[in-house]
């Protein structure tokens, strides 16, 4: 029998609830194992990303900075760039999973290089799964 | 922040929050997948959803007070209060596990016997439970003293924690909108505002925070 193939998932997302959910959901799949790390900033997540070379990252478009009045999807957007950008890191699918659901930051996203964009207020952890598989296999994983 | 649409952006994202974590959860029962979880797991996601609905309910009163508030529609409903009663009671009926869990104490002084007063006993008791919840959240060893006296006409009502305190930076918005994401604050601060009193704060970085509360007798 085949060794079950191992997916390596960075989760950049400051909710601990949402990534004890993730955890409980990738246990639930039979086709594949996970091994996930998480990130609770943008500017750790880079760094993970560049260190552990993910198979995938799960990124959330608005982690707020200390003290921030009004928190900013942009902060996610330079970070989809950067990774875009970046030739050791371009490969790397992202998903985006947000609460933001409107069109413009969307197609924002997309625009700068995100593979997927999931509404976390729209998506049961079965969705979540699936996109997840679904994009590793587009990208050829 | 006095901008209304980031207002309805912040409150709307911060409510969506929980509601995808519940739907996450209960659609482990939708499609049987729960039966693949052990029966103590299977109660855990059940608690865990339940703790985020509790969330939402108090997101939800969080961002309706605001409203109230900066429209100037909240009208307190005076009655009488007995102060270290009414703490007494918050910390048994709600906070005590959560001090016991991460072993901290919680220490009520009662320097001079408050008499009873006239004020908003549910807004009040709202206050301080999210200081006294707040005091918890921040403090990782030895605990929080609350003590009451009286000084000048006025219930002078000291929450002190051994936490991490506050930045100089923190102490500037820690009123505001939004404070690490959260209404609470600025609802303290408004309910005490509309109750005639007046919250300060005291604070050194790593030393911990005291919040000092005055109310009229």
């Amino acid at each position: 029998m085949a060794e079950t193939k191992t997916i390596k998932i960075l989760f950049i997302e400051d909710e601990n609830l949402l990534q004890s959910l993730f955890t409980d959901v990738l246990s639930l799949d039979t086709e594949f194992k996970y091994e996930v790390s998480n990130a609770a900033s943008l500017e750790s997540g880079l760094k993970a990303a560049e260190t552990n070379r993910p198979n995938v990252i799960v990124l959330d478009m608005i982690i707020p900075l200390d003290g921030e009045a009004v928190p900013s999807p942009e902060r996610g957007m330079s970070f989809i760039e950067k990774v875009k950008t970046n030739p050791s890191l371009k490969t790397i699918p992202i998903v985006v999973f947000s609460n933001l659901d409107d069109a413009e930051t969307k197609k924002r996203a997309f625009d700068l290089g995100a593979d997927s964009y999931l509404v976390k207020s729209e998506s049961v952890p079965q969705t979540f799964l699936a996109t997840l598989k679904k994009t590793l296999t587009k990208s050829g994983f | 922040m006095e901008n209304e649409n980031d207002f309805l952006r912040v409150a709307r994202h911060n409510l969506k929050g929980p509601v995808g974590l519940i739907k996450g959860y209960l659609s482990f029962w939708q499609n049987d997948d729960y039966q693949k979880f052990p029966p103590e797991k299977q109660k855990e996601l059940v608690n865990k959803a339940i703790a985020l609905a509790e969330k939402l309910n108090d997101l939800i009163n969080d961002v309706f007070l605001t409203i109230a508030l900066d429209d100037k529609v909240f009208k307190p409903s005076p009655e009488p209060i007995q102060i270290k009663e009414t703490i007494e009671t918050i910390y048994n009926d709600v906070l005590k596990p959560h001090y016991e869990k991460k072993g901290l104490y919680f220490k009520l002084e009662a320097k001079d016997d408050l008499p009873v007063i006239q004020s908003d006993k549910r807004y009040l008791t709202m206050v301080f439970q999210k200081i006294l919840d707040n005091a918890e959240k921040y403090t990782d060893t030895g605990g929080v003293t609350v003590s009451l006296q009286k000084e000048n006409g006025y219930a002078i009502i000291e929450i002190k924690d051994t936490g991490k305190g506050f930045t100089e930076e923190e102490k500037k918005t820690l009123f505001a909108k939004f404070f690490h994401g959260s209404l609470s604050l600025y609802n303290v601060k408004g309910v005490i505002d509309a109750l005639n009193g007046q919250i300060s704060l005291e604070s050194t970085q790593n030393q911990g925070s005291k919040f000092i509360i005055k109310l009229a007798l």
